[in-house]
């Protein structure tokens, strides 16, 4: 099922940000595989690589109290506190065909960030060029949003995607040939 | 570059010592304004007639209710489940260097539910305000005065309008406003017709609220009042004396105020009722809705609670009061949950004013307007600034 996340608002090629109201059951998991429309081509496609509250006092003083009043709990929880979704931009579509290389134009603000279904994130994972867009962020946890993501498609393919498993591991190995340490740590948690 | 640090460090330091050699002063002459007010405590008739002289008036002294004036009342039980009606609001004042002429006021307001469990039903209701006669009244441009009663006024009526729309066979209800219950109309800038017309509209909803028998509170934080200091340094003087005292920032008890009197408080605990001095209440008696007060210890300051006599002569609604905004303070730092909240969803910040005068911006071109900009002296402050918004 494709579900609406929230609005872009701030966006470049390689990254955009989308806010999103707390009570939004549908707030993705981190390293899912997110869509928004774009210029120049049919949708982006991302991974989840943060999802963070802004800061705000009045909770946290409500988080202070010994038994805040259920009234003040409910009351605080439909503030409208923004979640903020970061997304890293991993390929996109156009025409119909997937492209796993950066998009040319960026997501225009306040365009609306979906969920992707099984059966995209299936078609997005059927390569794996994607890989090095992610790998190649240090400043992110882009090994465990890589290992997150896969460990997904690997479900969405049901069985346990086992064959799904290995050819990542496999492109994984060759692409991270000159880091053992990092390749073995994708790997572990990618496995079944 | 503006506020060159290095040029002010010898002021705030010759401002450190001079403040706290006055806070020293003050303190020191606390004890024996306590002392007064214990020897007055049971003197309420002797002190009401104080307070209605002529040098009473002229010093706005709080005038006593029956109560020992150094009573103190711990909270009492608060009912299992209260309706508690909030409103607060704020403006955008008209820019005469900005893009269009209009203003804003926005009223915020939460019903609480005490003891339901349900999250308060929240709303706020913004107007923009446009109309030539309005925003140019006598051909000036309005004054901020006006645009303040007239959100004062915005409040009232929310307060009022949410109240009564409450089912009087529901939990109890208490309506709650920020600030003093008092509206501050009697300004140079408002014209007097337009006084007239705000304060009659202004006691119209405390006579509604008052008709459905809806006790009505405004909480003042940090209230800096010395109604109760002036009376009682009146009432040590010998009659003959009264007459020559003119300001109480004359006299020897400059400076003191209700708050500080009123120290000995306990948490929870509430003051004896007085009645406020302030002239403006003669408005307000004379239809009925004459503002008295207590101090309240919220748990970490002492706050001044106003709430009109009828409220204040009916003891359970007093108590209700009393046990019901002490109770929002217990949890909330020492203020209303309810008005930190109802502040929350009035207040207009700098980045939604921008995104207004956008869309103000918008409407005006796509009606033909020539594209509307900030005048020359508004936009060189935006070039000569912009490095600082950085």
């Amino acid at each position: 099922m494709e579900l609406q996340v929230g609005r872009i608002i701030r966006s470049s090629t390689t990254r955009f940000a989308v806010g999103c109201q707390v009570l939004r059951p549908q707030v993705p998991a981190f390293g899912s595989l997110v869509k928004v429309p774009a210029v120049g081509c049919d949708q982006i496609y991302g991974l989840i690589h943060d999802v963070r509250m802004e800061d705000d006092p009045f909770v946290q003083q409500v988080a202070a109290l010994d038994s805040p009043p259920a009234e003040v709990i409910e009351d605080q929880r439909r503030r409208q506190v923004p979640i903020e979704v970061g997304v890293l931009v991993v390929g996109y579509q156009h025409q119909g065909e997937i492209y796993h290389r950066l998009p040319p134009q960026p997501p225009l603000s306040l365009d609306v960030l979906h969920t992707c279904t099984s059966e995209e994130l299936v078609a997005f994972t059927g390569q794996f060029d994607y890989f090095r867009l992610v790998l190649d962020n240090r400043d992110l946890p882009a090994d465990e949003m890589l290992a997150a993501n896969l460990r997904a498609a690997a479900e969405a393919r049901g069985g346990g995607g086992e064959g799904f498993r290995l050819s990542a591991g496999r492109e994984l190995a060759r692409l991270l040939a000159l880091d053992l340490y990092r390749l073995d740590a994708i790997l572990r948690r990618i496995r079944p | 570059m503006a506020l060159e640090l290095s040029k002010v460090t010898g002021q705030i330091e010759e401002m450190g010592r001079v403040l706290a050699q006055r806070a020293g002063r003050q303190q020191k002459k606390l004890p024996a304004v306590q002392e007064l007010l214990r020897a007055f405590a049971h003197e309420q008739e002797e002190l009401r007639r104080v307070a209605a002289s002529e040098p009473g008036r002229q010093l706005r002294c709080a005038s006593p209710g029956d109560e020992p004036l150094d009573a103190r009342f711990p909270p009492p039980a608060l009912a299992e489940q209260v309706t508690l009606i909030a409103s607060d609001g704020s403006q955008i004042y008209p820019d005469r260097h900005g893009m269009a002429p209009y203003y804003a006021v926005n009223v915020g307001t939460v019903i609480f539910r005490h003891g339901s469990g349900q999250a308060p039903k929240v709303s706020s209701e913004p107007e923009l305000v446009y109309a030539e006669d309005e925003v140019y009244p006598d051909g000036r441009l309005i004054s901020s005065d006006l645009i303040s009663a007239e959100r004062d006024l915005a409040e009232m009526r929310a307060l009022a309008d949410l109240a009564l729309t409450e089912s009087p066979d529901g939990p109890p209800r208490v309506a709650l406003g920020d600030g003093s219950l008092l509206i501050w109309i009697q300004r140079a800038d408002i014209p007097e017709e337009r006084q007239e017309a705000i304060l009659d509209r202004y006691l119209g909803c405390l006579d509604r609220l008052r008709g459905a028998n809806v006790p009505v509170a405004a909480f003042v934080s940090r209230p800096q009042s010395a109604e109760v200091v002036a009376l009682l340094y009146l009432a040590h003087l010998e009659p003959e004396e009264r007459h020559q005292v003119k300001r109480l920032s004359d006299t020897g008890f400059r400076g003191l105020t209700d708050r500080a009197l009123f120290d000995f408080l306990e948490p929870g605990e509430r003051s004896a009722l007085f009645v406020r001095g302030t002239a403006s209440n003669l408005d307000f008696q004379a239809r009925g809705h004459g503002v008295a007060f207590f101090y309240l210890n919220t748990g970490t300051d002492l706050a001044r609670v106003e709430v009109p006599e009828w409220t204040a002569r009916q003891p359970a609604q007093l108590d209700l009061v009393h046990a019901a905004v002490y109770h929002q303070c217990s949890f909330n730092n020492g203020y209303p949950y309810v008005l930190t909240r109802a502040d929350e969803l009035a207040v207009i910040l700098g980045d939604e004013r921008e995104a207004l005068e956008n869309l103000i911006v918008q409407s005006l071109v796509r009606h033909g307007l020539r594209w509307p900009e900030l005048s020359r002296k508004a936009q060189q402050k935006q070039v000569a600034r912009w490095r600082r918004r950085r």
